[in-house]
């Protein structure tokens, strides 16, 4: 007992004793008191351990120091229960060694060690443990970092290949790690995966391979190791060294790269095999010497795009990337990351080969001509080739580029335009005309590459004539203004052309084929055309889309009788639909409606155009010659429609019909032959129709499968979406005027006769006065019935008859269009539809007023010797006013002078002159001048200032001369919006309020000049001058919303031409230096004139006029 | 220039329509030019060119039996033309008269024919005689001429002529008992061309529609359609056997527009009536 007490202080003396060279103050009590117990179990020395680690970390961290040192008795006892105090000296002088480098890392270790001995003895006695914590203080001694992941790895690998594999694994990355800690560590936590799969052997030649490579980049030598076990299952330990060897030559240009080339190899090796893997990085590391961005970018790429392309793509590719790169390193980004997405599309349209042959084409381009018109041809290239594809598959795609890619050797820059314009042309002239276009450019490209490029884009008058001799068929394009006026003619308004499939109609517009070659001789052709047209007019005119299903009731009755009540109640359908859906088989009823409504009007046409009605013969018997023999047709009652189609239209089917087929369509003909009458409307149609489906229905069994169509059948709802319906509008009104008219009749008996006869509106009888009185305020006015309808719909019956007659003098008004005042509608020349658009523009005239005129006194002041040369140089081109012309044949007066002399003579019995008379004539320069100045918002800064000066000294000189001038402004916003500014008038004096107006002119917004003209023009033509001018400033292009191009162009130099068409010349004077390409386009029809300067404008304007006008 | 002044044409007796032209009324105006007649209103014949403005004054002329002054109007000329001046006679002057001079002397129809084609003067000179004065001023003579009571002044004017510059001024519009012309109606207009040509009536109603076809392209690249004095040409030179292509194309084609597309345009609604 005593012992045990004595032997107690004395360990703790010797414990506080240890541990105050650790504590600056008193050492705790209790902290002895629990460091006491383990006096026994370790002895001194292992709580000697104890305190030196604590001392070692409490210089950086006291509160760790205190906290391990507390925790330490626990510690222990835990590793003493598995081992002994050998192995706890053996953690404790570890984490020592380790804590001389990391405190922290030692503080985890030791915290971590209970857990990991405890973990590592499930694979041995604590024998293995003593020896693994050797083995990794050995390891330690070379690499702290190395040492200890060993160590966390190591029950892991001891569990794997037991403790002379973690030996082994200890060797090897012990000596890897006293230079590369990371290569070691890597190899360390992939050894257990490595060992299974290859081995020790295989470890220690990844581990020397890597420890190689590591000496030139760790980074790489880390990837390789992780890498290694997926190449080494697929491309052997070979593999792993060249894959290597690959890597570190790329790294060796860009360190980024040949990481990645590991990271994705063995993704690449499953897909396309090594082989292709070392090409690609043979090719990379090539493209790397020069750019290894470029390199680095198509490595990452690669995987994606090896298997869709082959090398020669990727070199392309790479060609490309390299030369976008020289310039602009986004853009090459951005083509390679968009490359295995364009290509994928590409590759809808051909193979591999074809690919390599678009980005070939590109390369081309880039070299030859310019970078930046590759890359657009080449993003462009999958919609090309969609486009293309639609002419002839993808053989056709094909031979088009390798066409192209012929003329790029000629000319990089025709190519280009060939391929962009080959979808166009090839529907125009096939493949063939194609072929030949290219080829002509490629000689021309040889002359000379502008007129090949201008050739290709079809801008040069040669084009218009190769093609001439090379197109095959009639082009709609090319008779498109002649059918146009026609149509217009025969339907008395404007419908637009369009272009289809087959013919058909929408109301607003007529749908044409492209391209007719039915016959070799365009004559022929154009006829085609033109029974095309006129028979879709026809629909129109004669009223096919008047179609009402209540005004054919009875027929609506017996088909319900016949195939029971009501049928679906049909919503959104025209009426034309909701006929055919009484039927049982609608497709019958359709495609029978269809044909009888063309024999109806073809019957009409017939009878109102005898001679074209010859060619609608023609023609349709031509048509019908192609059709499926009658044989191949599915039943009887397929045969029957198709039978009756053919007699009707055409008049002839040469086959031999079976008996009951040819008496069903002679019954059926015959029912039909009331449709020829010119009285017959539609709703005639509809009722044979119903005869002729009850007809085959009863004799032919079977379903109807429609026949090819002969014509397209009725669109009504989109005609009467788009104009409305004549019939159904003129039935609403009429009806509308009845129920007035009835219910006044209730209301006044007695008023009735007064009624009767006072009230009773001129339309209220007949229907089809409405009709005509509609289709009449179409044709003048273009309103349509279906805003007509909307208006009656809205309106009490009682107004329903002043709107009629409003309606009436609507189209007896002279000027409705321009009842807003001060705006003016304009036509706007389309040329994209070959069309005028009507009424397009609108012109805002505006005054402007008040404001000083400190600008114009400013000028006056500036160029104040200018202005008096001018004006003495005006002045002398003045003239005199009126002029008596004496001694004339003929005239108002006698002339005295002459007229004694005669006298004189006749006494004097010579022969006496006969010029006695005197003529006034007027010698004044009679002109009319306007200005007509761009101010829109591109004028600004100098350009402005120096129009006003320009305008300030035309003025003055004018004043001078007296030719009547004036000076308009314009600008602004849209088409509705085109302002025009009003300086000076004709007709209004040149005054200190003109000249202020033009020293406060201002740039605004956008350039429409065409109806600016237009509108300039029309004040002109309202001058009895004989000489009208416009003399436009502008600065150059036309730009304004929806309106720039060759659009604008197209139009500005359209009013030009039309100014010119009533004698107003015209001359232009622009600003704009680099406007030269486009202005001859723009001002062919009148005089033009480019101020390189325009500081020049003022200096330069009046010697223009002067020179322009005398 | 004398000799031109004395031809026949400033004769008196031959003013005078002595045979019926050819007249199918549109409409009430001869009724109303009657009308205007009796109540010495001076009348303003408005319509197209060839739409029948002649041809009614004549035939008014033949019908009222006065005599029928026909001045066609040019730029050239003035107040002086109309109203008539002094021209050297051997040792002489002489006064010689205008037409209108002549008829406010002599009573009968003055006829105006495209009246804005003349220079303004000649509205000054024919003001007064358009409203109650009645009465032309010759200045050179220093007289006042009264009119008769059968004096009257008819003047033609198309509103759709050319150019906005040969605008009738309000105020001489003002003056006139107007009548319009229109294109007669179809079956009207086969009527005149069948009766003036003799050619059959299915060619004339072909001519007659095919003339409304195009006449629906005026202000669509037309600035007039086809006139019925052209259906009658053609139709006349239908009759004489030219063959049916050059009839067509030198009357109802080329006189209208130079334009080729518009050409080829009337050429096919042509062509869908005659074979040519």
């Amino acid at each position: 007992m005593v012992w045990n007490s004595t032997k107690k202080a004395l360990g703790k003396r010797k414990i506080r004793k240890l541990l105050e060279v650790h504590y600056d103050g008193e050492v705790p009590e209790e902290l002895v008191g629990e460091l006491y117990p383990l006096l026994d179990k370790v002895g001194y020395d292992g709580l000697e351990q104890v305190a030196g680690l604590s001392s070692q970390i409490a210089r950086y961290s006291a509160g760790t120091a205190v906290r391990l040192l507390e925790k330490s008795p626990e510690l222990i006892e835990q590793v003493l229960t598995h081992g002994d105090k050998e192995l706890v000296m053996q953690v404790y002088s570890l984490c020592r060694q380790v804590a001389r480098d990391t405190i922290f890392v030692a503080a985890r270790l030791l915290d971590e060690s209970p857990e990991l001995v405890e973990r590592l003895l499930k694979y041995g006695d604590k024998e293995l443990v003593k020896k693994v914590y050797g083995l990794s203080s050995r390891v330690v001694e070379y690499n702290l970092r190395t040492g200890v992941r060993l160590l966390g790895m190591s029950p892991e690998l001891v569990d794997r290949v037991g403790y002379d594999g973690l030996e082994r694994v200890a060797g090897l990355s012990s000596r890897i790690g006293k230079e590369h800690s990371d290569v070691a560590v890597r190899l360390i936590e992939m050894s257990p995966e490595l060992i299974d799969r290859v081995g020790y052997e295989g470890l220690d030649r990844v581990a020397s391979l890597s420890s190689q490579i590591g000496k030139e980049h760790s980074d790489v030598a880390v990837r390789l190791i992780e890498m290694s076990p997926e190449l080494i299952d697929r491309v052997g330990y070979e593999g792993l060294e060249r894959v290597a060897g690959l890597s570190i030559q790329i790294a060796r240009y860009n360190w980024r790269t040949g990481v990645s080339l590991l990271g994705m190899s063995s993704e690449f090796i499953d897909r396309v095999g090594y082989d292709r893997l070392e090409e690609v990085a043979a090719f990379c590391s090539q493209i790397a010497r020069e750019d290894s961005f470029v390199a680095a970018r198509m490595l990452d790429m690669s995987p994606e795009l090896v298997d869709r392309v082959g090398n020669d793509c990727l070199e392309r590719i790479a060609d490309l990337c390299r030369q976008v790169n020289r310039d602009d390193g986004f853009i090459a980004a951005k083509l390679l990351g968009g490359s295995p997405k364009l290509i994928a599309r590409l590759l809808e349209y051909g193979d591999n080969e074809f690919v390599t042959s678009v980005y070939g084409l590109c390369c081309q381009v880039a070299e030859d001509y310019n970078w930046r018109t590759a890359v657009r041809l080449l993003t462009e290239s999958p919609e090309l080739s969609k486009r293309l594809h639609k002419y002839g598959g993808n053989e056709l795609v094909k031979a088009v580029y390798a066409i192209c890619t012929q003329v790029a050797e000629c000319s990089a820059r025709t190519a280009v335009s060939l391929i962009e314009a080959s979808p166009e042309l090839i529907g125009r002239v096939g493949y063939d005309g194609f072929e030949k276009v290219a080829a002509r450019a490629a000689e021309l490209a040889k002359l000379e590459v502008g007129r090949a490029t201008s050739f290709v884009r079809g801008e040069s008058s040669e084009y218009a004539a190769f093609i001439d001799t090379i197109i095959q068929g009639l082009e709609l394009k090319k008779i498109k203004p002649v059918l146009a006026n026609y149509l217009n003619a025969l339907l008395g308004y404007r419908i637009e052309i369009a272009e289809a499939q087959g013919a058909s109609t929408d109301g607003e517009r007529i749908y044409l084929p492209e391209r007719i070659q039915e016959f070799s001789e365009e004559d022929r052709n154009f006829i085609l055309y033109k029974v095309l047209a006129t028979h879709e007019e026809a629909h129109l005119e004669y009223g096919s889309f008047d179609f009402e299903l209540m005004r054919v009731q009875d027929v609506v009755s017996r088909i319900s009788a016949k195939y029971g009540g009501e049928r679906k109640q049909m919503n959104g359908t025209s009426d034309v639909g909701g006929f055919y859906e009484l039927f049982p088989e609608p497709t019958l009823a359709r495609d029978l409606t269809t044909v009888l409504e063309d024999y109806r009007i073809n019957s009409r046409l017939q009878t109102e155009y005898p001679v074209l009605g010859e060619h609608i013969v023609e023609m349709n018997v031509h048509v019908v010659s192609k059709r499926l023999a009658i044989a191949e047709l599915a039943n009887d009652k397929q045969r029957a429609v198709e039978l009756i189609g053919q007699r009707l239209i055409a008049g002839t089917s040469e086959e031999q019909v079976p008996e009951n087929l040819e008496q069903a369509v002679d019954r059926a003909l015959s029912i039909s032959h009331t449709l020829s009458s010119p009285n017959a409307d539609v709703h005639e149609t509809a009722r044979v129709a119903a005869e002729l489906y009850f007809l085959i229905e009863d004799l032919f069994q079977g379903p109807y499968k429609p026949v090819p169509p002969f014509s397209a059948s009725l669109d009504q709802s989109q005609v009467n979406q788009n104009i409305g319906n004549f019939g159904r509008t003129a039935r609403k009104i009429s009806e509308k005027l009845e129920s007035k008219e009835s219910r006044t009749e209730q209301d006044n008996e007695q008023m009735q006769t007064v009624q009767q006869s006072t009230s009773s509106s001129q339309y209220a009888a007949s229907e089809e006065a409405v009709k005509k009185l509609l289709r009449a305020l179409f044709k003048e006015k273009g309103v349509r019935p279906k805003e007509v309808e909307s208006r009656i719909d809205a309106l009490e019956s009682s107004k329903v008859e002043d709107y009629l007659s409003d309606l009436e003098t609507l189209i007896r008004a002279e000027d409705e269009l321009q009842s807003e005042r001060d705006t003016y509608l304009y036509h706007e020349w389309g040329s994209d539809i070959g069309d005028y658009r009507p009424n397009w523009s609108r012109i805002r005239e505006r005054a402007i007023d008040g404001g000083s005129n400190n600008f114009y006194l400013d000028t006056i002041q500036k160029y104040a010797g200018l202005i008096k040369c001018i004006r003495r140089e005006f002045q002398m081109l003045r003239p005199e006013g009126l002029l008596r012309l004496k001694r004339q044949f003929d005239g108002d007066d006698i002339d005295l002078d002459a007229a004694v002399q005669y006298f004189i003579d006749k006494r004097l019995r010579l022969s006496p002159s006969e010029r006695n008379y005197v003529r006034t004539e007027k010698r004044l320069r009679d002109m009319a001048v306007a200005f007509l100045v761009d101010v829109s918002g591109s004028t600004g800064g100098a350009t402005i200032a120096c129009e006003k000066e320009a305008l300030i000294l035309m003025s003055e000189a004018l004043r001078e001369l007296g030719d009547s001038f004036a000076i308009y402004g314009f600008s602004g916003h849209g088409r509705d919006n085109v302002t025009f500014y009003k300086i000076k008038d004709f007709d209004d004096l040149y005054d200190e309020r003109v000249q202020s107006r033009i020293s406060i002119l201002t740039n605004e917004q956008s350039t429409r000049i065409a109806p600016a003209i237009r509108h300039t023009t029309v004040k002109l033509r309202s001058r009895e001058e004989k000489i009208k001018l416009i003399i436009l400033l502008s600065d150059g292009k036309p730009l304004d919303t929806d309106y720039h191009g060759d659009y604008a162009i197209a139009d500005t130099g359209m009013a030009l031409r039309e100014a010119q068409r009533y004698g107003i010349k015209s001359f232009c004077i622009t600003v704009d230096r680099e406007a030269a390409e486009y202005l001859p386009q723009m001002y062919a029809n009148s005089r033009w004139v480019v101020i390189d300067d325009v500081l020049k404008l003022p200096d330069k304007i009046t010697r223009i006029y002067r020179l322009f006008t005398t | 220039m004398l000799e031109r002044l004395n031809s026949r044409l400033y004769e008196n007796g031959s003013f005078e329509i002595k045979d019926e032209p050819f007249y199918l009324p549109q409409g009430n105006e001869v009724s109303l030019f009657e009308a205007a007649y009796k109540n010495k209103l001076p009348v303003m014949l408005k319509g197209p060119t060839g739409s029948g403005k002649t041809r009614l004054v004549e035939y008014m002329a033949w019908k009222l039996g006065r005599p029928l002054y026909t001045v066609a109007c040019h730029d050239d000329l003035s107040g002086n033309d109309l109203t008539g001046r002094y021209l050297i006679k051997g040792d002489e002057v002489e006064w010689i008269d205008g037409p209108l001079l002549m008829a406010v002397k002599n009573g009968g129809i003055v006829y105006l024919d495209e009246i804005v084609e003349a220079r303004k003067d000649t509205t000054v000179v024919i003001h007064p005689l358009t409203d109650h004065r009645r009465y032309l001023l010759i200045e050179k003579l220093g007289k006042i001429f009264y009119a008769p009571d059968d004096f009257m002044l008819v003047i033609s004017y198309n509103p759709g002529y050319q150019s906005v510059l040969k605008e009738l001024k309000q105020s001489t519009r003002q003056r006139f008992v107007s009548i319009n012309f229109g294109w007669p109606s179809e079956d009207l207009e086969t009527q005149i061309v069948h009766q003036e040509t003799g050619v059959e009536q299915d060619t004339a109603k072909r001519l007659v529609k095919a003339a409304n076809k195009i006449r629906n392209l005026i202000h669509q690249g037309l600035e007039e359609g086809v006139s019925t004095r052209e259906l009658v040409y053609a139709g006349t030179l239908l009759k004489s056997g030219v063959p049916v292509r050059d009839a067509l194309y030198s009357t109802m084609i080329e006189p209208l527009t130079h334009d080729s597309d518009l050409k080829r345009s009337i050429e096919e609604i042509l062509k869908n009536y005659f074979e040519v």
